[in-house]
């Protein structure tokens, strides 16, 4: 409320207002102050210095007459006395004139404010002295002028005029001096009025004064408030609130005026590893943490390379250093990866970041005079990638085969959409056989894509379908073409070839559906027992219940269900237990290494004792030699596939292959 | 009766001097500035004025007397006087330094009926003051407030703080040191 009007004094309108009234009250303060001590001083004047003074000197003026006329009698030069008497007679006619004036200057101060005193009776006691003092000159000049003038001055006419003058005189002062109480009673509650306005007014003042103080004081507090918000802007504009580095503003801002001066430097661009596992598992406090903890630690080893540390956004981090030796960079990167490491305690929660490192010097940035940080950024994101790419925990130099690489991964990635639509992926077959006999059992479905008069294997965009969500669209186009290849050549050849389809990790998540399995095959007329469905484990499956689930509904519909890459990767007993498989297939990796390796041998007959305990039929993958297929053999496998029986052909002629060497007569063959 | 020509003279100038500052700086004051005026003896009023110095028996002078020092002339009214009357006579300044008291801190003036006044030095520094013997060319007399009376020009004792109606001192009788 007060603040309120407080706030109204200092509009435009309030402050004219108060400035206004502030002015009145002191002129009409100053204005009763002047007035009053004019009134009191002027009359004061009046009285003490003419009025008393006047009556005094009246009185004296006709003591004088009286003396000199006394003197008269005692004797002497008559002409001296005659002329002292006539000089006491000329001092009483000037005293009444005299006395005349004051009189009137006093009725005029009087009668300025007629309520001011009652002086009515002192004026008239006034001109009464005056016409008895006139009156005794009058009397006192007719004696002057007589025959024999001293004795004139004893006649009883001019005795009485001198007693009547004396009276009235002294009557004249005595009503002076009353006024003159009078005023003084009024000057007196004059000045209780005027110390009681004085106080009025000082506290009028003081109010003012308080209120101006105020002002200022919130004034003054409002303007430190905005002062500290502009800093706390100024700081939030280039500081990451988070971790306290410098943001990407400020980085960029410090890094292109190095820059500018023409000198050398490293970009290192640091990519926290599996930042939204850590999110999604220990909650956002603890991802923020992890995030502190890195950042504190890229800062610590910036700063003792007298580098610059900032956080770009996200999981994002780099650091510029002011140097291009590549050897002094790479001892850099691994002490920052191996500080970074540490592992942090959250409670009973252990979390162990890692990070990926790309970096690119100056010196590798060809064409540009002055480099910027930009030119720097994008050549650093080629080595981060290929670090990202690599595996965790690893630092890459940027090199110009690593762009190359990279943009051609691009390209892949938008042609990839045009593959599937165009019909440019092509189904080929790899048989899958009886170690002992070689028969041909079934195949397993591979993909190639037919790109720009070359093929692909799947290994060259297989990782950027994954990583783009295409391998989705992919999986299904190749489980529909071959299912219907095979149920086609089925029926026409009155085969029974079965056929391996892998499955990416992400049709296993929550929002994806496998109908289109089951679909195809109702399509195509393809007994489901005839389709294995291949599954790796990857980073996609952990949830493993959901998989699990999935993986249950297709083997209720007749699917098999099979293991791929056993043996490599993320697979681990647990997955195992979780999801009810048919088929193990056993990665190539642990073969070729199966005539070497005692450990390979001995996992192997360990893997095959599990397979077997868990009633899982065991494929091996990558059988080459005959040396290979013989230790196989004694270990207990019996189906495998392998350059050793057949390499990948297209489709047709992989069936047909099989087909007419086994079963059919090849002229039918050529005849088909 | 002692008077020193060279120094008489030498007022002269100066008040010319003074007069002609005043003109130029208060055309007001420069107005009512004494006139140098000659006057041609004339049978004045019977009068004393005693000038005591330390403790020597006084100088008397008769109006006659006075009228032996430089005479000047003003035209002004005074508190008693609505019309303005020509007032002859001599300047203080004169007479004071005709007894060496023109630097003497004040004077005291005492009237024939027993008023007296304090005049300081910055009074007849600050106004020329005349100690008039005649009013509109003829002797002063007593009931005109003469016939010694000290007359100050009506603009400065009206505008000079210093100067008040205390010191038109009428029927003037003895100028002694003192406070």
């Amino acid at each position: 409320m007060f603040n309120g009007r407080i706030d109204f004094l200092a509009s435009r309108s309030g402050f004219i207002l108060s400035m206004v009234l502030l002015c009145a009250a002191t002129l009409m303060a100053a204005y009763a102050f002047d007035r009053s001590t004019n009134e009191i001083l002027a009359t004061q004047i009046e009285l003490e210095n003419h009025q008393t003074a006047n009556t005094h000197s009246a009185l004296n003026d006709l003591v004088r007459l009286t003396n000199e006329v006394l003197e008269g009698q005692s004797g002497g030069s008559e002409g001296d006395m005659l002329a002292s008497i006539s000089a006491s007679v000329d001092i009483l006619f000037v005293r009444a004139d005299h006395m005349e004036t004051r009189l009137e200057n006093l009725q005029d101060l009087f009668l300025r404010d007629p309520n001011y005193v009652k002086a009515e009776t002192m004026l008239r006691s006034g001109s009464e002295a005056v016409t008895a003092i006139r009156s005794l000159v009058d009397v006192s000049d007719q004696a002057l002028s007589a025959e024999n003038p001293l004795a004139a001055f004893q006649t009883a006419a001019l005795i009485d005029r001198v007693k009547s003058a004396r009276r009235t005189v002294f009557r004249y002062l005595d009503e002076t001096v009353k006024l003159e109480e009078r005023m003084h009673a009024r000057q007196s509650s004059q000045v209780v009025l005027l110390s009681r306005s004085t106080h009025w007014f000082l506290a009028l003042i003081t109010l003012a004064g308080l209120a101006c103080l105020r002002l200022l004081r919130r004034e003054v507090m409002a303007r430190k408030a905005r002062d500290q918000a502009e800093r706390r802007a100024d700081h939030l504009a280039y500081f990451d609130p988070v971790t306290g580095l410098a943001n990407r503003v400020q980085f960029q801002d410090r890094v292109d005026a190095f820059l500018a001066t023409g000198s050398n430097g490293a970009l290192i661009l640091v990519d926290l590893d599996g930042f939204k596992e850590i999110n999604d598992r220990h909650g956002h406090i603890v991802g923020d943490d992890v995030l502190k903890h890195v950042g504190r630690t890229i800062r610590a080893e910036a700063e003792a390379n007298l580098g610059i540390a900032a956080r770009l956004g996200g999981d994002e981090f780099a650091v510029f250093l002011e140097t291009d030796s590549t050897a002094f960079l790479k001892t850099f990167c691994m002490a920052l990866i191996s500080e970074c490491a540490r592992p942090i305690q959250f409670g009973e929660d252990r979390v162990t970041p890692g990070i990926s490192v790309g970096l690119a010097t100056t010196t590798q940035l060809s064409g540009a005079d002055t480099p910027r940080l930009d030119d720097l950024m994008r050549v650093s994101d080629f080595a981060l990638y290929a670090s990202k790419s690599a595996g965790r925990g690893q630092y890459t130099l940027y090199d110009s085969d690593l762009e190359r690489a990279f943009k051609e991964r691009r390209r892949l990635m938008k042609d990839l959409p045009r593959a599937i639509l165009q019909g440019e992926l092509e189904v080929f077959l790899q048989a899958k056989v009886d170690l002992q006999s070689a028969r041909v059992k079934g195949f397993e479905a591979l993909v190639r894509w037919r790109r720009d008069g070359t093929i692909l294997p799947p290994a060259d965009f297989i990782q950027i379908a994954e990583e783009s969500g295409r391998i989705i669209d992919i999986d299904r186009y190749i489980l529909d073409t071959v299912v219907e290849i095979i149920a086609n050549w089925n029926r026409r050849y009155s085969t029974d070839f079965s056929v391996s389809v892998n499955l990416s990790g992400l049709h296993f998540r929550r929002e994806e559906s496998l109908s289109f399995v089951t679909d195809a095959l109702a399509r195509h007329g393809l007994p489901p027992e005839l389709l294995t469905l291949e599954i790796t484990e990857t980073v996609q499956l952990a949830n493993w219940e959901q998989v699990g689930q999935s993986v249950s509904e297709l083997r209720s519909r007749g699917c098999r269900i099979s293991i791929d890459d056993f043996g490599t990767g993320y697979s681990s007993l647990a997955y195992l237990r979780t999801i009810s498989a048919d088929e193990l297939k056993i990665d190539k990796s642990l073969i070729a290494e199966i005539e070497t390796s005692d450990e390979a041998h001995l996992i192997l007959d360990a893997v095959l004792d599990l397979a077997r305990g868990l009633g899982l039929e065991v494929v091996v993958e990558g059988v080459e030699r005959p040396e290979q297929r013989d230790i196989l053999c004694k270990l207990g496998c019996t189906n495998g596939q392998g350059f050793l029986f057949d390499r990948p052909k297209p489709a047709k002629d992989a069936l047909a292959g099989v087909t007419f060497t086994e079963e059919i007569p090849p002229q039918k063959a050529s005849s088909a | 009766m002692h008077l020193d020509f060279a120094e008489s003279f030498d007022m002269k100038i100066f008040h010319t001097a003074a007069a002609c500052c005043l003109y130029f700086g208060l055309a007001t004051s420069a107005m009512a500035a004494p006139k140098p005026v000659d006057l041609a003896p004339m049978h004045h009023m019977e009068a004393q004025l005693e000038v005591r110095v330390g403790d020597r028996s006084g100088t008397t002078y008769e109006p006659a007397d006075l009228e032996s020092f430089p005479t000047y002339r003003i035209e002004t009214t005074t508190p008693w006087r609505e019309e303005p009357a020509v007032f002859e006579g001599i300047l203080l300044t004169d007479l004071l330094a005709a007894h060496g008291l023109l630097d003497a801190p004040s004077i005291r003036v005492t009237a024939e009926n027993d008023y007296t006044t304090v005049i300081t030095r910055e009074v007849w520094e600050a106004a020329p003051i005349l100690v008039a013997t005649r009013v509109d060319g003829r002797p002063h007399s007593r009931r005109d407030r003469g016939p010694i009376q000290f007359v100050v020009p009506a603009e400065d004792y009206v505008g000079l703080s210093v100067v008040t109606e205390s010191h038109l001192v009428w029927m003037a009788a003895v100028i002694e040191v003192g406070n």
